[in-house]
């Protein structure tokens, strides 16, 4: 017998596949969410953002727009020890004044109130165009510290989404930063 | 808008013409021509007598005062523009684009409007006000608004012919604020006709009604009942249909060939919704469909692919009554009363699901963030207007090989995973992975036996860890009685193993996949729900943090309404079951308009 009843449909989910390569390969769960989880730093800061479907946005036409964006952490065994990556999709509007801005983000570890560490990413963004910035196998200095994005954003530029990792030490384990480097986005300095 | 004297003169000189042949008969009418602000008569209708004013170009818009006097308000008579049936634009001339310059007209007898494809509104005639007989507007099809009618307080017999209300080919939304004036007369015309956009179709409220209104041909909310004019003398009542998303309701009794559906009317083959830029009005009569009294109906929901079962919630059968099944009959409209289907998606076990409060919803920005209240119920408009509301929707995302050692924790052993999770999810993503013997080592454990699960539980079991799915009935009977047969379960285990569904799904534990099922559960609320408020709606966006093009990044794949008349304190659950996503990386963002009172409690993200 050969055949459960009744037999499985294959699904168009599992017709595209996307293939993993490396061996021995553990990755955890990457979490992606909207960048309209961001909130801007101040309430005077808040007075030049807007939260779309497609994200945070700085609609501001010359001032900058200071973000910060928490981010989950999920570790689903706390008996390894795991690393944590993170990325964020940043874009600059087409009818922004600015042919290319510069976004700079901040990635900061959270013991508490205390900034435990940090990994900064600038990138140039053309008018219309979207590009990642990640960093990738992050050892934290602590099992209870949290993650968050602070950012600055030229006018006319935003946040679309947020992803997170926390996987086995080592930048093979990481499903995210394979994504990345597929999308042409290198995260390890 | 700038005059053009040249053509003024020349009108003026063709109105000077009729003013010097036409004969002054101020019995025809209330006013006299010598009372202040009176315009001069220069011609009549010949069929009533009534005095006629036309005006069926622009260069006549524009010469209007020049010719009728620029201190004139009260035009006792017909004011027509546009052009007759058959007639064309003179050379030289241009058809009615912009009535500004009739701003100085306060009252008129009655309002012809036709044949002028150009206009869009009837901004000029703004400082009308008081009654007004008789308003015609025909052949207009890029009308879009009639705003300026808004002093328009009553129709009524002023001796100016016919009463009442025509409306034919326009690409007029609604007929407020014509809807809010009063109406007298034992009989009067209210003929709403061939707007395909038309979604409220309510004569004026006030005084008498229509003896005999011919509503028809508008496609959408106005269009269903085609032959109204039957059932003069009886009352109308209002049967709000709606259609949460995952199938359609069809009124076959009613108007065959109209379907409705989560996004509005669907008449065959194309959606004449103008669901983007809907109006409070046009969302709050989508699927409103005015019903004689004691008008026969019925209806079907029908599930779409993917769904599962309809569920039915009416109050149009004497009290609100909750229905299971498929096809309903209201043999007699006795009053208002609303039906909604909902429908439920046939979706398997969940393996990763996100509950989400909805506190993490936010509003567009700082200003109308205001108006949304968080409480432990949920986020809520506490305002008094519409407030749009933005619901980030995060995804998990994880290989084969880890949702299947996450399942077997689980849901074999029923626990978290212990220190061993990591090495197991790497046996199965290496060279030589043996998913089976992990399984059975799961399957056949002590710590598994000493659940004592039930033979049928133990088979469900099987099917959701190993196939992903949950059994079909007779499969787990059959598996059931091979068991009380003696056949022993490691038995049952291996044939499991063995099959070509376990087979084709393990030589994939290495890989990640997109998910092949999504679905979306929202749950609204409204804990002071009123009458007669318009509907929420919703859409669900999809973004892609990978696109090269900032444009790209947000798409929209799901639009559906929240119909005000089911909700309550009680969450109303919503189920989408929508297009997944097509990039790893993707992720969901939930917009909602909701109305004053509306509120999301929570929303669940199940992807398989």
């Amino acid at each position: 017998m050969r055949h459960l009843i009744p037999v499985r449909q294959i699904s168009l989910g599992c017709a595209l596949l996307v293939a993993w390569f490396s061996q021995s390969f553990a990755a955890g769960e990457v979490v992606v969410t909207a960048g309209l989880e961001c909130n801007a730093v101040t309430p005077l800061h808040a007075k030049r953002a807007e939260w779309r479907e497609y994200g945070i946005i700085n609609k501001d036409t010359t001032k900058d727009l200071w973000v910060s964006c928490p981010l989950d952490r999920i570790d689903a065994s706390s008996f390894s020890e795991r690393h944590f990556s993170a990325a964020l999709s940043v874009f600059n509007i087409e009818s922004s004044a600015n042919s290319t801005a510069e976004i700079s983000c901040y990635l900061k570890e959270m013991l508490g109130s205390k900034r435990v560490s940090g990994k900064n990413r600038i990138a140039p963004v053309d008018s219309g165009k979207q590009t990642i910035l990640g960093v990738c196998d992050l050892a934290p200095k602590d099992w209870t510290s949290s993650f968050i994005w602070v950012c600055r954003l030229p006018a006319g530029t935003g946040i679309s989404s947020l992803m997170t990792e926390s996987h086995l030490p080592g930048i093979s384990n990481s499903l995210l930063a394979q994504q990345l480097a597929d999308s042409g986005t290198s995260c390890i300095d | 808008m700038a005059n053009k004297p040249e053509a003024s003169v020349a009108v003026a000189a063709i109105l000077a013409l009729l003013f010097s042949s036409a004969p002054i008969r101020s019995e025809a009418h209330e006013l006299n021509e010598d009372d202040a602000g009176v315009c001069p008569i220069f011609g009549f209708e010949d069929s009533t007598g009534v005095p006629l004013y036309r005006l069926a170009t622009q260069e006549d818009v524009d010469g209007f005062a020049d010719v009728i006097g620029d201190d004139c308000y009260l035009l006792d008579g017909v004011l027509h523009i546009g052009l007759l049936e058959n007639e064309t634009v003179e050379s030289g001339l241009s058809p009615v684009t912009d009535l500004g310059p009739l701003e100085q007209l306060e009252v008129i007898g009655a309002l012809q409007i036709g044949n002028v494809p150009g206009l869009t509104n009837l901004d000029g005639l703004h400082n009308l006000r008081g009654d007004i007989q008789f308003i015609s507007i025909k052949d207009a099809p890029n009308l879009q608004n009639i705003d300026a009618l808004s002093n328009i307080s009553a129709f009524k017999d002023l001796s100016h012919g016919v009463l009442g209300v025509v409306i034919e080919r326009t690409a007029l939304k609604s007929l407020r604020p014509l809807t809010d004036a009063a109406a007298y007369g034992d009989f009067w015309d209210f003929i709403v006709r061939e707007n395909p956009l038309l979604a409220d179709c309510e004569w004026p409220q006030g005084g008498t009604s229509p003896q005999s209104p011919i509503i028809r041909d508008n496609l959408l909310g106005c269009n269903s009942v085609a032959e109204i004019i039957e059932f003069a003398g009886r009352d109308r009542h209002e049967l709000k249909v709606t259609a949460l998303p995952g199938g359609t309701v069809s009124l076959e009794s009613l108007a065959p060939g109209l379907i409705m559906t989560s996004r509005g009317l669907e008449t065959g083959a194309a959606v004449t919704d103008p669901l983007n830029a809907a109006s409070d009005d046009e969302l709050r009569h989508w699927g409103s469909i005015p019903v004689p009294d004691g008008h026969y109906l019925e209806l079907e929901a029908s599930p779409a692919s993917g769904y599962a079962s309809a569920a039915i919630d009416s109050d149009c059968f004497g009290g609100k009554q909750y229905f299971g099944g498929e096809r309903w009959v209201i043999s007699s409209m006795e009053g208002d009363c609303f039906f909604y289907a909902s429908f439920q998606p046939d979706m398997a076990i969940d393996i990763d699901s996100v509950a989400l409060h909805s506190s993490v919803c936010r509003a567009a920005d700082y200003a109308a963030e205001r108006e949304l209240m968080r409480k432990e119920g949920g986020i809520q408009n506490a305002g008094m207007a519409p407030v749009e509301v933005l619901c980030p929707v995060p995804r998990l995302i994880s290989p084969n090989s880890w949702r299947l050692v996450k399942a077997l924790y689980s849901n074999a052993l029923g626990r978290l995973p212990d220190r061993y999770f990591d090495s197991r999810v790497r046996q199965l993503s290496s060279d030589t992975p043996n998913p089976a013997s992990l399984i059975r080592d799961f399957y056949l454990s002590p710590e598994f036996a000493s659940r004592g699960l039930s033979n049928e539980a133990y088979i469900q079991s099987l099917y959701q860890v190993l196939l992903d799915r949950n059994g079909a009935q007779q499969g787990i009977e059959y598996w059931v009685n091979q068991l009380k047969m003696g056949n022993p379960r490691s038995l049952v285990l291996d044939n499991f193993l063995t099959s070509q569904e376990f087979v084709s799904r393990a030589e994939a534990f290495a890989d990640v996949a997109l998910p092949g099922q999504t679905e979306l559960e929202i749950n609204f609320a409204n804990n002071h729900p009123a009458s007669n408020v318009p509907d929420s709606s919703c859409k669900v966006f999809n973004n892609s943090p990978g696109a090269a093009s900032a444009g790209d990044s947000s798409k929209e794949s799901v639009y559906f309404r929240v119909p005000s008349s089911a909700l309550s304190s009680e969450p109303l659950p919503i189920f989408l079951g929508y297009e997944s996503a097509t990039a790893l990386l993707d992720n969901y963002v939930l917009t909602c308009r909701l109305q004053p009172g509306v509120g999301i409690t929570k929303l669940t993200l199940l992807e398989k």
